[in-house]
């Protein structure tokens, strides 16, 4: 668990950060999300001290980390750096083993939690252990970047803009199989990004943050249906009905949609979200599709989704 | 075809010496460099720490690194003295600044998005260093050595100047004797040093980034073991001798003083400029100089009796190109002016002035000319154009500025002087070539450097005065149709010196008395 309380960074008189207090729950992802400049890096990197905050205190799992050795401090953070910062003259094994080596562990007890992680990553080790980065594609870097983070099996986890070097098709894909990853289900992590459709995707909780100040932080339908301010509202408009869609999940218009009996070929669960109903209706130009939650089934079509919106906009 | 046989017989014969200049130079590269490396790392990686101080340690490395080698080698003699560690000195400070340079640009180069993640992880500062920053440097760091290195092999050439050793000796001992197959014996190992060593760094460099931690390791052993050819010479015995290059390379010089007087003393070269200080301050005992030369009388040096006669006489005389004389004939008389009224202690007089109380040669020479009537106002003619060269130090200049004044005060001719033309070869090719119309030479630099005459025609000629002047004015007239005229009078032989107290408390006058002296000296040990 993380508590910022009151943090601020002054470089030669700007502030960078004003004053924010967040806090991260065990096994919660925040995302700290906002235009380049905002502070959110600055923030990210304040948790492990690369950059010591002017003022304000930071615990993590209750302990002040201003009282502790930041050498020794960041050897139980998993950090993944922008542009995923794998050492060139090291070998795939080599990168992933820098904190292992750091925390002394042996020779064996590396090269087995390497190769499971790996083959976690899909890397196959016999293929990547000898591998240089300049030899790895982006979606490869950034998976051993991610394991690298993750060998020594930290209780938090900081990422700044994991996937910022990647290309939009990869990108989709890493950031897929990243939330799905079970090494990271039980993980406190903090993420920086500017990428709006991945902070709504892989945060629990999102930071907007403008100027060295947070705008608004809750979840993504927090920010979406109850924005703060204008600027909240305008920095998803471009997506909006997209994003919009994507957040409402049939759980949410549950209630509202008329029983069936039996289920049809294309069968959706609670956890499905307006945008996927609305997708399969259109690629198979249906009129209608069932959900299914346990034994009861109930019927979604055009009109369901268009009430479900419309409902769901109402009430915020 | 014939040259390059000569060459190697050359280098056969003084296969040995090559050797040992080979390693010294060797030595002499690699013990600079190494401190270079030593030294200028930790302040390249300094400086890429503290921005603020890097614009001012790269400021003062690039001022060291315009300072003419020649001029820094100069600087170092007042503070180090002679020998090995002035020339390393000077070695290290050029090295100096590519190196801090190129582990600065190194260094500020890596990655910053590598560096943090490897603070991010919970690495040390030192930890980061070592590991990630430097491998990652090495390339750019090991070019800049590679540089150093190349600068250094070259430069280390003029150690030979200060008694330091290594491939100048040959070079500029060739320069002065005339003699192209052993500057060439200097200069082509020098350059295959140059090109070896630059190959074996560039291999390290290309061994990429992946190995780059096991070079860091190599290239100081590699360093050290190269340094470790550089044996700096141990004066044996009780006296040490300090001879000029040319001076070690001639008959009537060192192996003669060997063959003739089977003196055997530990010698180191030297160049004439620091010698006879260095004789002074006792970092030498027994130097090689000239019988006329002002510092003898500056640094209170005595001259030995020359007992055996194996210096010939070396009479100053004007020496010019024929068709010169032919076009200007009224030259001769002019030039022929000065015979007879100078010796060789009023030169060394006049070159005690010019080389000890600064004052300017033009100055000397002037005052002599109206001291002794010889002075008259320029005539400002325009009748042609004469040149006049003369070798590097003081009594060429002199006598070179009594020549344009007489010329000029005696003639409708205009005179272009070019100095400082740097030793015998270059003086006489530059007059051979139609560069200059005229120098002044020495007899006996004529007899033993330019027509290089052998043991059988010395003996013939047994050092007289007459005989080596006609000898030489009959054979320069034939082989290179250049006259030589009438001798001024002086005679600027070599001699022995050593210091007036020593010798005289050593009872020492003769150089067989200086041979008694060392042989049983050394025998005593």
């Amino acid at each position: 668990m993380i508590v910022a309380d009151q943090i601020s960074k002054h470089f030669n008189g700007v502030q960078a950060v004003k004053n924010i207090s967040f806090e991260v729950k065990e096994g919660e992802t925040m995302v700290l999300l906002g235009t380049s400049g905002c502070g959110k890096t600055t923030t990210l990197k304040m948790l492990n001290r690369l950059i010591e905050a002017t003022s304000g205190s930071i615990y993590i799992n209750g302990k002040s980390i201003f009282e502790e050795n930041p050498e020794l401090l960041r050897r139980t953070i998993g950090y993944v750096s922008q542009n995923n910062g794998l050492f060139p003259h090291f070998t795939v094994a080599e990168n992933i083993a820098v904190v292992p080596k750091l925390l002394g562990w042996s020779a064996q007890n590396v090269a087995d939690q390497t190769e499971k992680l790996l083959n976690r990553l899909k890397l196959p080790p016999s293929e990547f252990l000898k591998k240089y980065p300049d030899e790895l594609s982006g979606g490869q870097k950034q998976r051993v970047a991610v394991a690298r983070a993750l060998i020594a099996d930290p209780p938090v986890l900081l990422m700044d803009e994991p996937f910022g070097a990647l290309d939009p098709v990869t990108r989709a894909g890493v950031r897929k199989e990243f939330a799905q990853l079970p090494e990271l289900k039980k993980k406190t992590v903090v993420l920086v990004t500017h990428d709006v459709q991945e902070a709504l995707e892989l945060g629990d909780r999102i930071c907007l943050m403008d100027k060295g100040e947070i705008v608004q932080q809750g979840s993504a339908k927090d920010l979406l249906f109850n924005p703060a301010n204008d600027f909240v509202r305008s920095f998803f408009d471009e997506q909006r009905f997209f994003l919009e869609l994507k957040n409402i999940l049939l759980r949410d218009v549950w209630n509202a949609l008329p029983n069936s009996k039996t289920t049809s070929k294309y069968n959706l669960a609670p956890e499905n979200n307006l945008l996927d109903a609305l997708e399969i209706l259109s690629m198979n130009e249906l009129d209608e599709l069932t959900v299914q939650n346990g034994d009861e089934i109930k019927t979604i079509n055009i009109a369901a989704i268009h009430q479900g919106y419309g409902r769901t906009r109402q009430n915020s | 075809m014939q040259e390059q046989q000569s060459l190697w017989v050359f280098m056969a014969q003084q296969s040995g010496k090559l050797w040992e200049q080979t390693m010294a130079h060797i030595g002499l590269t690699c013990i600079s460099l190494l401190i270079a490396v030593v030294i200028g790392l930790p302040l390249g990686i300094w400086i890429a720490r503290q921005s603020k101080a890097a614009w001012l340690v790269l400021g003062i490395a690039g001022v060291l690194q315009t300072i003419p080698s020649i001029a820094l080698l100069g600087f170092m003699i007042p503070l180090l003295g002679i020998g090995a560690l002035p020339a390393i000195t000077a070695l290290f400070l050029y090295a100096l600044l590519p190196i801090i340079r190129n582990t600065y640009t190194g260094i500020t180069g890596v990655d910053p998005s590598v560096t943090e993640s490897a603070r991010g992880m919970g690495m040390t500062a030192r930890q980061v260093l070592v590991s990630v920053e430097l491998p990652l440097a090495m390339p750019v760091i090991l070019a800049g050595i590679r540089t150093a290195t190349v600068i250094n092999v070259g430069v280390a050439t003029l150690a030979a100047y200060i008694a330091a050793g290594g491939l100048g000796e040959f070079i500029f001992g060739g320069i002065a004797l005339n003699n192209t197959q052993m500057i060439l014996a200097g200069a082509i190992p020098s350059a295959l040093l140059a090109i070896l060593l630059d190959f074996l760094l560039s291999l390290l460099q290309k061994t990429g980034l992946k190995r780059m931690r096991k070079v860091s390791v190599i290239l100081p052993v590699l360093l050290l073991a190269l340094s470790s050819f550089y044996l700096i010479p141990i004066s044996g015995g009780k006296l040490l001798g300090g001879f000029t290059p040319e001076f070690m390379g001639r008959e009537d010089g060192y192996l003669g003083l060997k063959s003739k007087y089977k003196l055997d003393i530990p010698t180191v070269v030297i160049s004439d400029a620091v010698m006879y200080k260095a004789a002074f301050e006792k970092k030498l005992d027994v130097i090689s100089g000239y019988s006329t030369d002002g510092r003898l009388k500056a640094f209170d040096l005595i001259t030995l009796e020359d007992d055996r006669h194996i210096f010939p006489p070396y009479y100053a005389a004007p020496l010019i190109r024929v068709e010169t004389l032919r076009r200007y004939p009224e030259l001769q008389a002019v030039l022929e002016q000065l015979s007879g009224f100078i010796n060789d202690s009023l030169m060394t007089d006049l070159n005690y002035r010019v080389d000890y109380l600064k004052q300017t040669p033009e100055k000397v020479a002037h005052e002599f000319l109206i001291r002794k009537g010889l002075y008259k106002s320029p005539l400002n003619g325009n009748a042609g154009t004469i040149r006049l060269g003369s070798k590097i130090f003081a009594e060429q200049y002199i006598l070179i500025q009594m020549y344009k004044e007489l010329i000029e005060g005696n003639t409708d001719l205009k005179v272009v002087t070019k100095t400082g033309l740097g030793g015998t070869k270059i003086c006489f090719d530059a007059l051979a070539n139609n560069e200059i119309d005229m120098y002044p030479e020495y007899t006996g630099t004529g007899l033993l450097a330019i027509l290089k005459a052998d043991n059988k025609k010395l003996a013939e000629l047994g050092g007289n005065r007459e005989k080596v002047y006609e000898y030489v004015k009959t054979e320069f007239a034939k082989q290179y149709n250049l006259q030589w005229l009438k001798p001024i009078g002086f005679n600027n032989a070599y001699a022995l010196m050593m210091r007036r107290t020593q010798a005289q408390s050593l009872n020492i006058q003769t150089i067989t008395d200086l041979k008694n002296y060392a042989t049983n000296g050394n025998h005593r040990h």
